[in-house]
């Protein structure tokens, strides 16, 4: 099963599959990554949106309900891969005479050392940052944290869960750091952060605020479904 | 060397003078239409490597360009030559006149 997402690309409303828009949004960060140091990089990757939407447009024109995952390869093969496109107009750099040609005229000299620059501009290799530490809000018993924590660290939520447990009990020290650790930490919102493909910036003091606010609703949410459950619980026992 | 590497190495260095004299002898071209021909012509494998260079030629003052709605999908960018594109394109279009010229002198079998 797959569920279907909009996005808004070029300003065209696109229907798309999740895996395909993962996939979609790895090439534009990779594309984003590749253009880095380059003057027009956003008009660019501005552009290379706006075909990406013709494509779509054009493939769901054909009576396709969404864009699925090979729509995407499709594209982004069409395109081609973010490393190639960056390269100048006249090649590569070991045709040194290249820029002569554009001095000829005085009028270019701007242009052939701007071409120079592009030569000396290598693409930064791809670099995707490291798992980042959030909560995940599809399991948790309170907040998440520590299966949150385990994530980060690769092991299983439970034994987690259990060093928890004993420090709540050795003096509540670690539960003042549960406490911390859940209003600090930002809870992962879409699949692909519980992946966690997307780069991490940096905690804000606006994350922070939203977080406690949404998490205290849906503590209280939590808690009345539990004495909810409770109650059923023990009517049923009577 | 490869033959691969250098028919892609001839074919990147006259995609400039490509661009320039399909924008120009059109008046205006929007980037779809360029790639159409350009692939076409089998001067451009992948789509992506148009679209840097068409932003480094406007930015370097040789084409400017103006939004259009479509219907039919996203709003295109015209593009047309500016009188520095039209004398830069000139010169190359010599340039490569000379050049195919030449080459075809010195690699002509001699009778």
């Amino acid at each position: 099963m797959q569920r279907i997402i909009q996005i808004n690309i070029a300003g065209r409303i696109i229907p798309i599959e999740e895996d395909a828009y993962i996939v979609l949004k790895d090439y534009l960060n990779a594309l984003e990554s590749s253009f880095a140091g380059e003057d027009g990089r956003e008009e660019i990757i501005q552009d290379i949106e706006n075909r990406i939407a013709e494509l779509f447009t054009i493939r769901l024109q054909t009576g396709s309900p969404a864009i699925d995952r090979s729509d995407a390869q499709k594209v982004i093969d069409t395109l081609g891969p973010a490393s190639e496109l960056h390269g100048n107009a006249s090649g590569n750099t070991n045709n040194a005479n290249t820029g002569n040609s554009y001095q000829r005229g005085n009028a270019y000299s701007g242009y052939s050392s701007q071409q120079q620059n592009y030569q000396r501009n290598q693409p930064p290799p791809f670099n995707y940052t490291h798992d980042r530490l959030l909560r995940n809000p599809y399991d948790k018993m309170i907040g998440g944290v520590c299966s949150g924590i385990a994530h980060y660290f690769g092991i299983d939520p439970m034994i987690i869960r259990l060093l928890a447990v004993i420090s709540f009990l050795t003096f509540g020290v670690g539960f003042v750091a549960y406490i911390i650790a859940w209003i600090v930490i930002p809870a992962a919102r879409t699949r692909e952060e519980l992946y966690n493909t997307n780069g991490g910036s940096p905690v804000t003091f606006h994350d922070i605020t939203r977080n406690v606010g949404e998490e205290l609703t849906d503590l209280k949410r939590r808690g009345e479904a539990m004495s909810r459950e409770l109650r059923d619980f023990f009517s049923k026992k009577k | 060397m490869n033959v691969d590497n250098t028919e892609s190495q001839m074919r990147k260095g006259l995609l400039e003078l490509c661009i320039l004299g399909i924008i120009q002898r059109q008046k205006e071209a929007y980037p779809s239409d360029i790639l159409e021909q350009l692939k076409g012509a089998k001067l451009v494998v992948l789509e992506g490597t148009l679209y840097p260079l068409l932003t480094r030629l406007k930015n370097a003052g040789m084409l400017s360009y103006r939004w259009e709605e479509s219907i039919s999908g996203p709003p295109r960018k015209y593009f047309t030559l500016t009188e520095t594109g039209g004398k830069f394109y000139e010169q190359l279009r010599t340039t490569w006149d000379e050049l195919s010229q030449a080459v075809n002198n010195l690699t002509v079998p001699l009778l």
